[in-house]
């Protein structure tokens, strides 16, 4: 290579490497700017998790000082939002998933048994003895937390950063999640609260009623599928051993199906299947005749579709006992059917096993009455009786209400004991059929 | 001569770092933001009992599409765009609150960067844990502050989640928020192949679908 052509050459080089060199730059200042914007969001977040413990201390001292029944509905909001608030805070820090949870869970607590509190509050009651006790204790707990948090706080240097102190490819390693979470607080037990709301132990770890006593063999377990599912190859592949004991089975014919059967009662469970046909073969009639005629097969009586949603070949339909004139949406069974294959390729029956026992609808207040306290804006198209889930108490006796409004369609209850409100319903259309939300 | 060739040499070096540091940051990701299906799929079918239609109702948002609303549109005093907006939405009788649609979505794509390799039940599975954890009072109480809890999902972590799920993912997703929990309740998941930490494994194991354990 001659002078000239190396002189060239290493200008032309000389050149993209001052493009790239240049690039390079700009890459590395937009990279600190994107830093910088983390660091600040991150210490945002912080900021507010600190900050919504603080009010939350506050607010939930000023609760034992007060009887009046308009400042305990106040002070209620405020917990119950502001607990809120700083778990959703919380989980925009890159802090250890695990490590955080007893945070989470003192945050969800104090939310949920305040909004059982403000629950009763508007019945017109003021906070009882025990409970004043309760949130006693669930402000001791937070008093201690917001120390450790406001000692973190005021430890740290004036250019401390919390990128700084993460690892973001060693979770277990991260000193941001160390330093934060490996307090006192932190370490301390949730304390045990009796309550009827969202997170308590009554709502958690509800009672199985719906199966009976006896535990079947596998043997026996088989000979039951064999008769539903005749024709299909049956393999039994494992047990599950969690809220409910299962026998466990992959299912083979024109379509696979993972299937688990109760130990205890042999209650067919689930049933799991991708649902792959293409074209309809059945109607959405048809679809729902066969997943009332599917229930018939496997022993459950009485049941009958009371919702339905449909998106492409797949039907998900909503069965419940109906029996004079009542129905137990507590005891739900859902059942998926591909349209194509015209076969029931899903079953979903855990809301049955654990609820089905028998019970009846009761009622101190009339349907024309409970009618009555509906808005005279609403057009009323079907009543029923029914007995539904609630989150509180487990379930209730209610009447069910469908409703028009310009286009919308409501499902308004009202407990058919207190003639209470106790949730309203709104169809919702989407592409994935109608939902109530 | 010797002095070039030692300029030539440092400028390749130069010129290859910068190629190869250039190569390896990249620039990010470009967002591409999609007119979203379930939108038109419900604008279709009601243009359809409307006579405005007569195309197949797929929640393409095609030529075909864009005339029917439009011309739906003009016949309704509406400003003439050929999009589905909040005025024209109303006037279809169509709802635009898409919540449960998008908890679908972001369930489906978590499922598939999660659980692709695994069975179909394996991916129900996943998502019932997901909704466990929303109803469990340790963790964040929505389906997207769970997802993007810190180091929570392999694959939210590494970048996987903004991968678009395959139908089976959203047939699992669906299922899972219909109600199917083929865990029972479990809160966690892991393989034991590859989990590094050593708490998942003191945890209770309730049942193992495919390459996964799922625990208490």
């Amino acid at each position: 290579m001659g002078n000239k052509a190396l002189a060239i050459s290493t200008a032309i080089l000389g050149a993209s490497s001052l493009v790239f060199m240049s690039l390079f730059i700009l890459f590395c200042v937009s990279s600190n700017t994107y830093k910088n914007q983390l660091e600040n969001n991150y210490n945002k977040s912080f900021y507010e998790v600190v900050s919504n413990i603080n009010d939350l201390e506050v607010d939930m001292s000023k609760i034992v000082a007060t009887t009046s029944l308009d400042s305990q509905r106040e002070l209620l909001t405020n917990i119950n939002q502001t607990s809120l608030l700083a778990v959703s805070n919380l989980s925009n820090l890159p802090l250890n998933w695990n490590g955080v949870s007893g945070l989470n869970n003192i945050l969800n607590t104090t939310s949920g048994f305040s909004y059982s509190l403000l629950l009763d509050n508007y019945d017109g009651n003021v906070i009882s003895k025990d409970d004043f006790s309760q949130m006693s204790d669930l402000h001791t707990r937070i008093r201690e937390i917001q120390y450790d948090l406001n000692s973190y706080l005021s430890g740290l240097n004036f250019d401390y950063s919390i990128l700084d102190e993460v690892d973001f490819d060693d979770m277990e390693g991260s000193l941001y999640s160390a330093g934060l979470i490996n307090t006192e607080s932190s370490k301390t037990e949730v304390p045990s609260l009796i309550y009827d709301g969202p997170f308590s132990d009554t709502t958690l770890n509800k009672e199985i009623r719906g199966l009976e006593d006896r535990e079947y063999t596998l043997e026996e377990i088989e000979e039951k599928l064999h008769a539903i599912f005749s024709g299909f190859a049956i393999y039994y592949i494992g047990d599950s051993n969690g809220k409910f004991t299962t026998y466990n089975f992959d299912i083979k014919g024109n379509i696979d199906l993972y299937v688990s059967v109760t130990k205890k009662g042999a209650h067919l469970l689930t049933i799991t299947s991708y649902g792959t046909g293409k074209g309809n073969q059945l109607s959405l009639d048809e679809g729902i005749a066969l997943a009332e005629n599917f229930a018939k097969d496997v022993g459950l009586e009485n049941m009958y579709e009371v919702w339905h949603q449909h998106s492409g070949n797949i039907l998900y339909v909503n069965l419940a006992p109906i029996k004079n004139k009542v129905i137990y949406y507590s005891d739900l069974v859902k059942v998926k059917v591909d349209l194509s294959l015209g076969l029931v390729v899903g079953w979903e029956s855990s809301a049955y096993a654990t609820n089905h026992t028998d019970r009846n609808f009761t009622s101190s207040v009339g349907m024309i009455d409970a009618m009555n306290t509906l808005s005279p804006e609403l057009n009323i198209v079907e009543r029923n009786y029914c007995i539904i889930p609630d989150k509180f108490v487990g379930e209730i006796s209610a009447f069910e209400f469908i409703c028009k409004w310009k286009d919308y369609t409501y499902y308004i209850y009202i407990d058919s004991n207190t003639g209470k409100e106790v949730n309203i319903l709104r169809v919702i259309k989407t592409s994935n059929g109608d939902l109530l939300e | 001569m010797r002095k070039y060739k030692v300029y030539f040499c440092i400028i390749c070096i130069m010129f290859m770092i910068s190629v190869f540091t250039i190569g390896y940051c990249g620039f990010g990701r470009k967002s591409v933001l999609a007119y979203d299906s379930s939108h038109i799929y419900s604008a279709q079918e009601r243009l359809k009992e409307l006579g405005y239609y007569d195309g197949e109702v797929n929640g393409v948002y095609d030529d075909a599409t864009v005339v029917a609303i439009k011309n739906f549109q003009a016949d309704n005093g509406i400003y003439v765009s050929g999009a589905v907006g909040g005025v024209t939405a109303n006037a279809l009788g169509i709802y635009m609150s898409e919540q449960d649609s998008n908890d679908l979505y972001l369930l489906a794509k978590c499922i598939h960067a999660e659980a692709r390799g695994e069975s179909y039940t394996g991916k129900v599975a996943v998502g019932a844990v997901i909704l466990n954890r929303v109803a469990s009072p340790d963790f964040p109480d929505t389906i997207y502050g769970v997802i993007y809890q810190p180091w929570a999902f392999t694959a939210v972590h590494d970048g996987q989640i903004n991968l678009e799920p395959e139908a089976a993912s959203y047939q699992a997703a669906t299922d899972a928020l219909n109600g199917w929990d083929p865990t029972y309740g479990c809160l966690y998941y892991y393989n034991p192949v590859t989990a590094s930490s050593s708490w998942i494994f003191s945890r209770q194991t309730v049942v193992t679908i495919g390459k996964h354990v799922f625990a208490i």
